[in-house]
């Protein structure tokens, strides 16, 4: 859940990166506090296992500065996405104000990416929240796998088994060299920020 | 394409899903190869590329293992520790009492038991929350597997004066019915017996946060052919207001009114001392998947409101 300080115009928002495990969550918080340098508050804080795959979350906090007379900061986080850690990931998209979901495009991952987004509609109905009504913004990453001769989800095969009911905003990525990251990042912000106004009312008029 | 080609191809993507992490694809990919050279005895060095292959496979089942094993929670440094007090404590509550508590509560819930145990130690001076730091010490030893230091930690507690004999009352009954999930049989040793004037005073108050602990519930069959009649349920599971039942999925006429959101207006609470009447809103429905009590639904009713009825 946001906080919002209207005395001293400030917002905090929690995003959420959710999807199957080894879909490139973390990769993409790590390209985000490579490269925006200047909005990264803090250090970005990763909890691994011994074979680097996330074991309670990566935390990675972002100031925007000052949008329409508000301060705008945002905590990005990433859930574990193996299956045996469902409890963090419940724990971890507690108050959370948006979602990217990262979805794998190799062919091999279609199934799980459909199991971790029906995880994701049970965990946030959970905490009285409607996946067709929370900020959510998709993405299909490892889109460079393809030129390595890795078998790959089209697009429109992606949009129709995750997105043809849901309708949000998805980008084509490649976390690991960061293309699809910053598009991703802009849309899930925007669409946050856009929802938390509505039920807000933080930022001022221009 | 031919069959090396093929091959080639099927290798080189095993490769790539080895080094992605997917080690259950890579294995598959590595079989499927294994499977394409057994139907072709004419393959010069068939033997030893099956071996490697095989060999390969064994490396990717490792793996596998390792990462599905039910390794123990690593310990975190005290700075991520911190954080996680910070990020994870959801109370609203501005009383310094209760931040602490729920700070050390987080920890738990990230498996940092030894750190969270010193905290709910440290808690034990502060009356408001004595009885949830107490619950909150004998399950962290018992989700570390730790019984024997549960039980020493209960009975150590007995002569302690900060326990009178109603806290003590509460955690025996807490700390035997953690037991009796976890199987053991181990008896604790019953507490002093609770004075009736150390008693009527809890009773009167209605506190939905320092609620006592519930044995059972009895639940009104508000719609359906079983309309009017009562069943009862024991309780698995408590934390502070909310208690968790097992619902099978025979009763379909009660799992028929326990939607999300729905308040349960008429419900009957044991406890070890009382019978209450109370409402109760239902909080969470999760049909267990796996293990014994697979087919069955774990609830979670949140007491809204209590009246004692007797005792």
């Amino acid at each position: 859940m946001a906080v919002f300080n209207p005395k001293k115009r400030e917002i905090e928002c929690k995003l959420v990166y959710y999807g199957p495990g080894r879909c490139g969550k973390t990769t993409n918080l790590e390209w985000i506090h490579r490269t925006f340098t200047k909005n990264v508050v803090g250090k970005m804080v990763s909890i691994n296992t011994d074979g680097d795959r996330t074991l309670f979350f990566d935390f990675l906090p972002m100031g925007l500065g000052k949008i329409r007379g508000c301060e705008i900061r945002v905590q990005l986080y990433t859930v574990p996405g193996q299956v045996k850690y469902s409890a963090t990931r419940k724990l971890v998209l507690k108050g959370v104000d948006g979602v990217v979901f990262v979805a794998d495009s190799m062919a091999v991952r279609r199934e799980k990416n459909a199991l971790s987004l029906k995880d994701l509609a049970t965990n946030l109905k959970e905490y009285g929240l409607n996946i067709f009504k929370v900020p959510l913004v998709m993405q299909f990453n490892k889109r460079d796998l393809g030129a390595e001769g890795v078998p790959l989800l089209s697009i429109e095969q992606m949009q129709r088994d995750l997105n043809r009911q849901l309708k949000v905003p998805a980008f084509p990525a490649s976390a690991l060299n960061g293309e699809g990251v910053r598009d991703t990042l802009k849309a899930a912000l925007e669409s946050t920020l856009k929802h938390l106004h509505q039920e807000m009312r933080w930022a001022q008029p221009t | 394409m031919d069959l090396a080609s093929k091959i080639k191809e099927i290798l080189k993507q095993a490769e790539i899903y080895a080094a992605q992490g997917l080690f259950v694809e890579a294995r598959d990919n590595y079989r499927g190869v294994i499977d394409l050279l057994q139907a072709q005895p004419r393959v010069k060095d068939r033997e030893k590329i099956l071996k490697s292959l095989n060999a390969k496979v064994e490396a990717m089942k490792a793996r596998i293992r390792k990462v599905e094993g039910a390794a123990p929670p690593p310990v975190l440094s005290p700075e991520v520790q911190a954080l996680i007090k910070k990020l994870f404590r959801f109370s609203l509550s501005d009383d310094p009492d209760h931040v602490a508590l729920d700070g050390a509560v987080a920890l738990t819930k990230f498996g940092q038991y030894g750190s969270a145990i010193g905290e709910f130690e440290d808690l034990l001076g502060r009356p408001t929350v004595r009885l949830a730091a107490a619950k909150n010490i004998l399950r962290c030893h018992l989700a570390a597997d730790e019984i024997p230091a549960a039980t020493e930690k209960y009975r150590g507690w007995i002569g302690d004066p900060r326990f009178d004999s109603e806290l003590l009352g509460k955690l025996h009954a807490f700390l035997q019915s953690l037991l009796e999930q976890k199987g053991s049989a181990v008896e604790l040793p019953e507490p002093p017996r609770i004075l009736q004037s150390e008693m009527l005073p809890t009773l009167q108050v209605e506190a939905p946060d320092e609620v006592l602990d519930i044995n059972g519930v009895r639940i009104q069959i508000s719609e359906g052919p079983s309309k009017g009649l009562y069943v009862d349920y024991d309780v698995s599971f408590q934390s502070g207001n909310v208690i968790s039942i097992l619902v099978s999925e025979q009763d379909a006429e009660v799992l028929n009114i326990l939607q999300l959101g729905e308040i349960l207006s008429n419900v009957e609470l044991t406890a070890a001392v009382a019978i209450f009447k109370g409402s109760a809103k239902v909080m969470a429905k999760n049909r267990i998947k796996v293990g014994p009590r697979s087919g069955f639904f774990n609830v979670d009713l949140k007491i809204r409101a209590f009246a004692v009825s007797c005792g």
